[in-house]
């Protein structure tokens, strides 16, 4: 783990700073940050379903109903959530390429190479979702000065991928102190 | 009349931590919470929370098992495990955004949704500090509560 982001190796370093160490957690907090990130997967999902049935169930006493939550609204919290799940589905390990069996050197098949595409794709994925989120709620809801109300639900979009994003982030710095408490409990 | 019995049970919780029967009793409160939450307004919605109830604690005892959490001799993976505590996450959230959801959308009553919430907080009060009262004792390791839920 000392060896992430090739920090002891000084020639392979690619960037002129030191990239920021991802903390370590002790079992019991690292437990703890799998259980949060799962409260915020939940928490973020149910905001958006909340707008959702209130787009369905339209009070007409409120007024007209200019715009409803479709599919567009559906996107971006898919987007997000497909890309959560290919980020946690990589194993870490195959990305530090620092092992002899993840890398060939020169070679044309190198499993590092191809766990940093899949990586890529899916913070393209997470990173999409949450700015899909954004311009819908700029587009759909802000732009035409709907009312309160619209807004809300395009608020809870952008609310539910952000949360979808920091239950990633809690997930991914739970995970990558996985390899000590393995260590702990085998003994 | 909802309000003060939820502050009665939530006063019971402090004062009943001390034994096993308080525990249950605090338990069969929080259920008598969920159902009078329903039975009071003549509207069952609320009784789906009863779900996430049973569901929540279910992932992590099933995948613990299957990530070897209780053999020693087998190499243990911690994937597995993390996926469970993920579920079990998602469903206590799950068990407190439904009523939420429920109300927001005009379906319950905002009584109703804070019975239900508070006899969902005393449910997994009692879930919570349950490794606290039983303890169990190793004669070969010494005396250890079981660090799960």
């Amino acid at each position: 783990m000392s060896t992430q982001w090739n920090l002891s190796d000084r020639q392979k370093r690619i960037c002129l700073f030191p990239m920021p160490r991802i903390p370590r957690l002790g079992p019991k907090a690292r437990d703890a940050a799998i259980y949060i990130s799962g409260a915020l997967f939940a928490l973020g999902w149910w905001f958006f379903i909340d707008a959702v049935i209130r787009s369905k169930n339209w009070n007409y006493d409120d007024g007209p109903k200019h715009a409803s939550v479709s599919f567009v609204d559906w996107v971006p919290g898919i987007c997000s959530t497909v890309g959560m799940l290919v980020i946690n589905l990589i194993d870490k390990g195959a990305l530090r390429g620092d092992s002899f069996s993840f890398s060939s050197n020169g070679g044309g098949t190198s499993v590092a190479w191809k766990a940093r595409v899949f990586l890529f794709v899916g913070f393209a994925f997470m990173a999409g979702g949450l700015a899909g989120s954004v311009s819908v709620l700029c587009i759909k809801y802000l732009l035409p000065n709907y009312g309160k109300i619209f807004t809300s639900w395009g608020i809870s979009n952008v609310i539910q991928n952000g949360s979808l994003m920091a239950s990633a982030a809690i997930l991914w710095v739970a995970q990558s102190t996985e390899s000590e408490y393995q260590y702990n409990f085998a003994i | 009349m909802p309000y003060s019995l939820c502050l009665i049970a939530l006063l019971f919780l402090s004062y009943l931590k001390t034994s096993v029967i308080g525990l249950s009793f605090v338990l069969a409160l929080g259920f008598l919470l969920v159902i009078m939450s329903c039975a009071l307004y003549g509207n069952w919605w609320p009784l789906f929370v009863v779900a996430t109830y049973v569901l929540a604690p279910l992932p992590n005892a099933v995948f613990g098992r299957y990530a070897g959490r209780d053999d020693v001799m087998s190499d243990y993976q911690g994937g597995i495990a993390d996926a469970g505590y993920f579920l079990t996450g998602l469903m206590i959230i799950t068990g407190f955004c439904l009523p939420v959801v429920l109300a927001h959308a005009g379906v319950i009553t905002v009584p109703a949704m804070i019975m239900s919430i508070s006899g969902g907080l005393l449910i997994y009060g009692t879930s919570t500090f349950k490794p606290f009262f039983f303890v169990f004792v190793d004669y070969n390791y010494g005396a250890f509560g079981c660090d799960a839920n």
